[in-house]
């Protein structure tokens, strides 16, 4: 049923088709036969818009120019001047254009090489709905000639909600929680262009053709930052932008850049499966839906002890304590290789197990410079509740069960008890 | 019989049939129009730029990527020739300073005055509110057609129109008491 607004509203856009029929005759009689025309077309939309508006105010006047206009063209003469073309795009409404917008979608690819031989990439898609920012992404590194390591990530924040932010692991169902993004710059490319149009200086570079379309390309400059902006001369909306920073080391492009599509909210949903293991990364509390076992432990410690060259780190949930061994620690991952995508995060379960062993587990962690496949030295060890032998990890990952009597004496360990 | 789809009539009027775009042009030029308005505030000056949004988008019809969208890029014009023209107004009033208003600009023809009142106030709500509006009425009321121009789901579309109602419902009422 109609309400009173209704029938007003109504009656307001019933306006908008005052002189429909005549307004509809007068423009058909201007368009030519054929699209293929259009250039022609281009010529009489040129001084239409030239002679409308601000300067002939009377419908009659209108009508004969317009015909003179037609005949203008016929004739081929030009005499308005300026771009035959007429359409221009200033900053000002790409800029509008982009704030206004209530959705944003872009793949990206960025890539930056360091002076030391590092290389970073990815690429993937980001979309923008209100505060939301969701990245799907590929992405690595490579130190030096090592081999490269490449992973596939979902990120999500909500910045209405103190930034609250996930990032997903699939191939792993593997997940981290924060409250915060802490400056994402995946996540956060969009705004920081935003932000760079608005405080940058810009220079129109004029009509270009790019990826075979037409398009309107700016240059904005700030602080070390050149960003090409390449807009859709009928929308003003941009169609690729690409900025290089950091006297080029650093690039990123964005492209296929779509505004105002729809995006479902359930993309955004920040709720993480309950099959995923969950990383908070503000508590370090992890949720985990299965049982962690030894077999968890093992393979974390065998993956650090593979990234260490074949020697098992100085500290793992546990070890010598002290400045002196911490800042050896340190060290160690420093020189840890990444370990193949698959083994990620291996060593955190390992460390879960550890942390969920029982009060009065009495968990021992010695395993520092021990050899892997040592099979004589242990690495750590631990107490079942209820058990009256240890397990005994040693350093070719077998777990032996060892009388509290018959336990390795470990200098350090002796003193620090 | 059913009503030719947007792609449909883009693909006759490459074909040569320039009658379907007379259609293009009966489906959204009040759109187009209600769209000029919110930039212009005057109707004479709307109709001219919407025929000049038309003249524009045949031209540049090889350019639109999704016919389906035709409504949704005639928009995007629309929003782009009104800024064209509220420079060239600027810069005219400029060169003009001095010239009798009364000349300059036409006299809008006379009104139902509570009509002309919400018309100006929709000119006055968010840009997204007003679309929604403008979709809505000039699509004969069908949420359907009016979404896909706005690139919005059903709900999303409903949730916009209904916050641009109770905003002209609170303006309506607050202008009521201005009154008394």
């Amino acid at each position: 049923m109609k309400t009173p607004l209704d029938k007003d509203l109504n009656k307001v856009y019933e306006t908008f088709n005052q002189n429909h029929n005549n307004l509809r005759q007068t423009l058909m009689a201007l368009l030519p036969d054929s699209i293929k025309q259009h250039k022609r077309a281009g010529r009489i939309s040129h001084a239409l818009a030239f002679t409308g508006g601000t300067i002939m105010r009377s419908r009659v006047t209108k009508l004969a120019a317009a015909a003179a206009i037609v005949i203008a063209v016929i004739i081929g003469i030009h005499q308005f001047g300026g771009s035959i073309d007429g359409a221009t795009v200033a900053w000002a409404d790409v800029l509008e254009n982009m704030e206004a917008a209530q959705t944003v979608t872009f793949t990206f690819e960025y890539e930056r090489r360091y002076e030391d031989g590092e290389y970073c990439w990815g690429k993937g898609t980001t979309r923008i709905k209100g505060t939301y920012r969701r990245a799907d992404a590929t992405g690595g590194h490579r130190y030096q000639d090592g081999p490269p390591h490449e992973e596939t990530t979902i990120s999500i924040t909500d910045l209405s909600r103190q930034n609250q932010f996930v990032l997903i692991y699939p191939p792993q169902k593997w997940a981290y929680f924060a409250p915060d993004h802490g400056g994402n710059d995946t996540l956060l490319t969009y705004d920081g262009l935003k932000k760079d149009f608005r405080d940058g200086t810009e220079e129109s570079l004029g009509r270009v053709k790019i990826d075979g379309r037409d398009a309107v390309c700016f240059r904005i400059s700030k602080d070390d930052k050149e960003i090409i902006v390449w807009a859709d001369p009928d929308t003003a909306l941009p169609i690729k932008i690409e900025r290089t920073a950091d006297d080029g080391i650093d690039k990123i492009v964005l492209s296929d850049i779509a505004f105002d599509v729809e995006l479902d909210d359930e993309l955004f949903d920040m709720t993480l499966p309950d099959d995923y293991i969950v990383t908070n990364m503000e508590t370090e509390e992890c949720r985990v839906s299965f049982e962690l076992t030894e077999k968890h432990l093992i393979e974390g410690l065998a993956v650090n002890a593979n990234a260490l060259g074949g020697k098992f780190p100085t500290l793992y949930k546990g070890g010598r304590r002290g400045k002196e061994a911490f800042e050896k620690y340190i060290a160690e991952t420093r020189e840890m290789s990444e370990p193949p995508v698959e083994d990620k995060f291996k060593p955190s379960l390992g460390v879960e197990f550890v942390k969920r062993l029982p009060e009065g587990s009495d968990y021992q962690y010695v395993g520092e410079d021990v050899k892997l496949g040592d099979a004589n030295t242990p690495v750590c060890w631990w107490k079942p509740i209820g058990s009256k032998t240890y397990r005994v990890v040693y350093g070719d990952l077998s777990i032996r069960d060892v009388e509290p009597g018959d336990l390795p004496k470990i200098p350090w360990l002796t003193e620090q008890k | 019989m059913t009503t030719p789809s947007d792609k449909t009539l883009i693909r006759a009027v490459f074909a040569g049939d320039k009658a379907a775009y007379e259609k293009l042009y009966d489906r959204y030029a009040p759109l187009v129009r209600a769209v000029c308005y919110d930039m212009t505030g005057n109707l004479a000056d709307t109709q001219d730029l919407a025929q000049d949004v038309f003249m524009r988008a045949y031209e540049k019809l090889d350019h639109l990527r999704e016919p389906a969208r035709f409504g949704k890029w005639l928009v995007g014009i629309a929003r782009l020739r009104c800024r064209e023209w509220r420079r060239q107004r600027l810069r005219s009033q400029n060169k003009n300073v001095g010239l009798n208003d009364a000349q300059a600009v036409a006299p809008e023809p006379p009104d139902d005055s509570r009509i002309e009142l919400l018309r100006e106030m929709i000119t006055t709500l968010p840009e997204k509110e007003r679309l929604a509006l403008h979709t809505f009425y000039l699509q004969g009321s069908s949420a359907d057609n009016a979404r896909r121009i706005m690139g919005l789901s059903r709900s999303g579309f409903y949730r916009v129109l209904e916050r641009a109602r109770k905003r002209l419902e609170q303006l309506l009422i607050a202008e009521q008491e201005n009154i008394r």
